[in-house]
């Protein structure tokens, strides 16, 4: 009886300093300083699946990296096929509902240094038992051609402020989410400015939006300016686009956006992110 | 030498003019000083005839140096309040002249010129004012407009009584002002330590109308401590510290008021002199560090505070010598300096975050140059002069910050940006008779852009009403300056009339660009800094100094000045014709004096910067003077009235047409021991 209590306390303690190093762990093989933020198992695939992000997640656009290891012998898998999408599951009113958001899956087959980058655009924050996110990551092992899926829940909080939008179409109601990117940390000067677009075609569904014409204006509302010489973001691929937004000081900006179609056709001008710095 | 410009040597007494006699015994070289070949205001200590001159530019002993520069011929002071008037040369602005304390190059820390280096020094520290226009304009640096050098007193050596000082007071009624001044001198055969202080409390004042003009209050304290040590029999070592200390100032004209404004200036000389008394070689080290606030917490309609620091710090230094060579008068000079320029803004809405940006983004500009000059005596009746200067200068963002915010206008500014200037200057004068005499001069000559003209980002201009931006590729303006004097002087009269013309290539100016939207909430625009193709600024002096009588004394002085652009627009702050004029009687102890200051209207005005006509004026004052105790021990007493019909006036360079002041009634006394 006393060497099993032993045993007991010998393995909870292991478990214990086992699951507290890979909580702070950061994974060896990556070169940036990333945050484990979950992980599951892709039951199919026989996946050990690790996600790493570079802070906790919060609404808006996310960088998400796979890691992905063969369950029985541990060895990283640095080849396969991986697809990413983020679900909410939610209780409203009783009723279970879920619904996904943009992500992207990973450009390559190969890792880099061991990982898949991919990304995930939460549209809200979770929020307790009402509603929950999940990230559905399905493996396809191209060494041994297995399958799975893993289901891993993840808690996504609200940023400082808001970095995603809802766009609805004044042409024909379709929505738009408008999603963030840079600049991370704004500046007083030039930033980089990236937002990514995606089409929501049903509740399951958004595909990127491309071919679209996107033009900012930044302003300060505490003092009704604006300032010169930004560039607007043009199209580079996958819903991406790309320009330049100049701050002329600290404080509260508002980028405003004008999205049109590919015709010209104005598609919404009210839409905002706030930057304050 | 000193013959060869209108020496315009106004003797004018500062504190203790007693102590100095003592000292110019054994301190002789010194007074060669004076000897330097630009035009010079001497401020002295030593009592002679010219004594109604001294009083036509200093009503009594507290009066401050912007008072006697706006007395000068060719100088108009651009006033924004009663405080920190800055000094314009021939409609040149305060960016086109060259402004140095004792040789030393300072630069204000207000990025609107609420704080140029003049304010930073008091008449009791003062020992001449050299305005050079011409030749002799870039011994201290390049600059297209003239130079203005105020020349510091100095600690004196004394053999016989060790301590000497002086106290004064004034009080003027017009804006219930005190001005205190008092300096001691404690002086042995090898040294001397000299003390002075001015503390000046001034408050609203009345305008002509009997209105109160809100934010024209003031208070400063200035205070010095210079020393002097005798090395050898003409060697002296100096060590001088400046500190100026203004607060709670208003400035009427424009939308912030400053809550503080420091300078602490320090210096070490070195001067030898040679063994003819006529030459000398001196070197010097300098710093200056100036820190000014802006305060809008006193003004009522902010809708948005702002803290708007700003720091200049200065380091340099100059070996310069004079010597003689045959017929040839030598000046040799080399000097460099670097300054670092900062200036922020923070604004804070309510409720919200507050907003940061730098008006002056850490601008780091280095300065080294050499300058010569010849000064020959072809023959009795004519001398010729050459001089030249060259400058190299190098400009710097120094932090990726300030960096960072000049791209957003697509300057790169990632690397120094660099600079060369010449100047060239050349005269000739000749005596036409024993009492007639005439010069000409011509010249070229180059002027770094300042550092608003260069990196100033979203400076909200009162004046028209526009948020300017700096141009980091602003060329640098460059002159083609020329000017004919004629001359009679007798031991009577002394009238000089000087006309002179200045062909301005890429004169910088602030032109409306529309692309850029205001960042100062009710600004009408924004203007870039950029040349225009050129400007001309023509004009004239005349200046009359007779005795008319043995007690009577007159003098003169006329000045105007013509500005306009490449397509034939006025130049803005061109100030209209005026006439300086002072009539003094006096007999033994007392002196009774009248100014008169006449100025005719300006209609040429510059629409785009906003300007509105001027009106003409006239003004009168009474000054009297009783000298109670005379002698080494003086004890006098001064009293008038200044603007004696309470005229409601403002002259054409006053911002905002803010009023001057009315009728004032001031009162003083000094004593010396």
């Amino acid at each position: 009886m006393k060497t099993l209590t032993l045993y007991a306390i010998a393995i909870t303690m292991a478990m214990a300093v086992i699951s507290c190093k890979k909580n702070d762990q950061t994974d060896p093989e990556s070169k940036t300083e990333l945050l484990k933020i979950a992980n599951g198992y892709a039951l199919g695939a026989a996946a050990k699946v690790e996600l790493y992000a570079k802070t906790d997640l919060k609404t808006g656009f996310n960088e998400i990296y796979v890691a992905v290891f063969d369950s029985i012998s541990g060895s990283r898998i640095n080849s396969g096929e991986i697809a990413l999408k983020p679900i909410m599951q939610m209780l409203m009113n009783g009723a279970a509902m879920s619904h996904s958001a943009p992500s992207e899956n990973p450009e390559s087959a190969q890792a880099i240094n061991g990982l898949f980058p991919a990304a995930a655009v939460f549209t809200m924050p979770s929020s307790g038992e009402s509603g929950k996110w999940f990230i559905e990551v399905t493996v396809k092992n191209n060494t041994n051609n297995k399958q799975g899926k893993a289901s891993i829940p993840v808690s996504v909080s609200d940023g400082t402020e808001p970095r995603v939008l809802t766009v609805t179409s004044l042409i024909n109601s379709e929505k738009y989410i408008v999603s963030y990117i840079e600049p991370i940390t704004p500046k007083v000067g030039v930033n980089d400015f990236e937002i990514l677009i995606n089409r929501k075609t049903d509740g399951m569904t958004y595909p990127p939006a491309n071919n679209l014409s996107v033009q900012i204006t930044p302003e300060m509302p505490d003092m009704g300016h604006g300032s010169p010489n930004n560039i607007n973001p043009v199209f580079i691929k996958n819903g991406h686009y790309k320009g330049k937004v100049n701050f002329t000081m600290t404080g509260l900006w508002e980028i405003n956006l004008t999205l049109k179609d590919e015709t010209g056709q104005l598609i919404r001008n009210d839409a905002f992110f706030k930057v304050t710095f | 030498m000193k013959s060869f410009v209108k020496a315009a040597k106004i003797l004018v007494l500062v504190n203790g003019f007693c102590l100095s006699l003592a000292a110019q015994q054994m301190d002789k070289p010194d007074s060669l000083d004076k000897h330097c070949h630009l035009k010079e205001i001497a401020v002295t200590a030593s009592a002679d005839s010219s004594n109604a001159l001294l009083k036509f530019y200093k009503a009594n002993k507290t009066t401050s140096t912007e008072d006697i520069l706006a007395r000068l011929p060719g100088v108009n002071m651009v006033r924004r309040g009663s405080y920190g008037m800055e000094p314009t040369i021939r409609g040149f602005s305060s960016s086109q002249i060259n402004l140095t304390l004792d040789g030393m190059k300072i630069f204000g820390a207000c990025t609107d010129h609420m704080d140029p280096p003049t304010s930073y020094i008091e008449t009791s520290n003062l020992q001449s004012i050299q305005l050079a226009n011409s030749e002799g304009g870039s011994m201290f640096g390049s600059s297209i407009g003239g130079s203005l050098n105020l020349k510091l007193a100095e600690a004196k050596l004394s053999s016989e009584k060790k301590l000497r000082g002086s106290v004064g007071s004034s009080y003027y009624s017009v804006s219930n002002s005190t001005n205190n001044v008092m300096q001691v001198n404690y002086g042995t055969p090898k040294m001397g330590i000299r003390l002075s202080g001015v503390y000046r409390n001034a408050g609203n004042y009345r305008a002509g109308n009997r209105t109160l003009i809100p934010f024209t209050q003031y208070e400063k304290f200035n205070l010095n401590l210079l020393s002097k040590f005798k090395l050898s029999q003409r060697s002296f070592l100096r060590a001088d510290v400046i500190t100026d200390d203004g607060w709670n100032i208003g400035y009427a004209a424009l939308p912030m008021d400053v809550a503080f404004a420091k300078a602490r200036i320090f210096s070490f000389t070195y001067k030898s002199y040679l063994k003819n008394g006529s030459s000398y070689w001196e070197a010097k080290l300098y710093k200056n560090k100036i820190k000014h606030s802006m305060d809008d917490t006193h003004r009522a309609d902010v809708n948005m505070h702002m803290d708007m620091p700003g720091w200049s710090d200065t380091y340099g230094a100059y070996a310069e010598t004079m010597f003689n060579l045959k017929k040839h008068h030598i000046t040799l000079r080399t000097d460099g300096y670097k300054n670092t320029s900062r200036a922020e803004m923070t604004m804070y809405p309510e409720n919200s975050s507050p907003m940061f940006m730098l008006t002056w983004p850490d601008v780091r500009r280095f300065v080294a140059g050499l300058y010569i000059s010849d000064e020959w005596r072809a023959k009795d009746a004519v001398t010729l002069n050459f001089s030249t200067r060259i400058d190299y200068a190098n400009f710097f963002i120094n932090s990726e910050s300030g960096r960072e915010q000049v791209r957003v206008f697509n300057f790169n500014v990632d690397k120094p940006s660099e600079k060369v200037l010449t100047n060239f200057n050349s005269s000739l004068r000749f005596n036409l008779s024993r009492l007639f005499y005439s010069s000409i001069s011509a010249g070229y000559s180059s002027r770094l852009p300042a550092t608003n003209e260069m990196f100033g980002f979203y400076l909200f201009n009162s004046f028209d009403g526009f948020d300017y931006i700096g141009n980091p590729e602003a060329k640098s303006e460059r002159a083609l300056n020329a000017e004919v004097n004629v001359g009679y002087k007798s031991s009577k009269i002394d009238i000089n009339a000087s006309g002179f013309y200045n062909h301005i290539a890429d004169y910088l100016i602030g032109e409306t660009n529309s692309s850029l939207s205001v960042m100062t909430p009710g600004a009408k625009g924004v203007k870039q800094w950029s040349n225009l193709p050129y400007a001309s600024l023509k004009g004239f002096e005349l200046t009359l100094n007779a005795l008319i009588h043995k007690r009577i004394t007159l003098i003169s002085n006329t000045r105007y000045v013509y500005g306009q652009d490449n397509s034939g627009k006025a130049l803005p702050m061109m100030s209209p014709l005026k006439i300086i004029s002072t009539a003094r009687y006096s007999k033994s102890k007392y002196s009774i004096q009248w100014d008169n200051e006449c100025s005719l209207a300006q209609k040429r005005i510059n629409v785009d910067m906003n300007e509105m006509v001027t009106k003409g004026f006239m003004i009168n004052n009474l000054r009297t003077s009783y000298i109670v105790k005379p002698g080494r021990n003086a004890v006098e007493l001064n009293a008038g009235i200044e603007n004696m019909f309470n005229r409601n006036y403002s002259e054409h360079l006053d911002w905002a047409k803010l009023l001057r002041p009315g009728r004032n009634f001031y009162a003083a006394f000094s004593a010396a021991f």
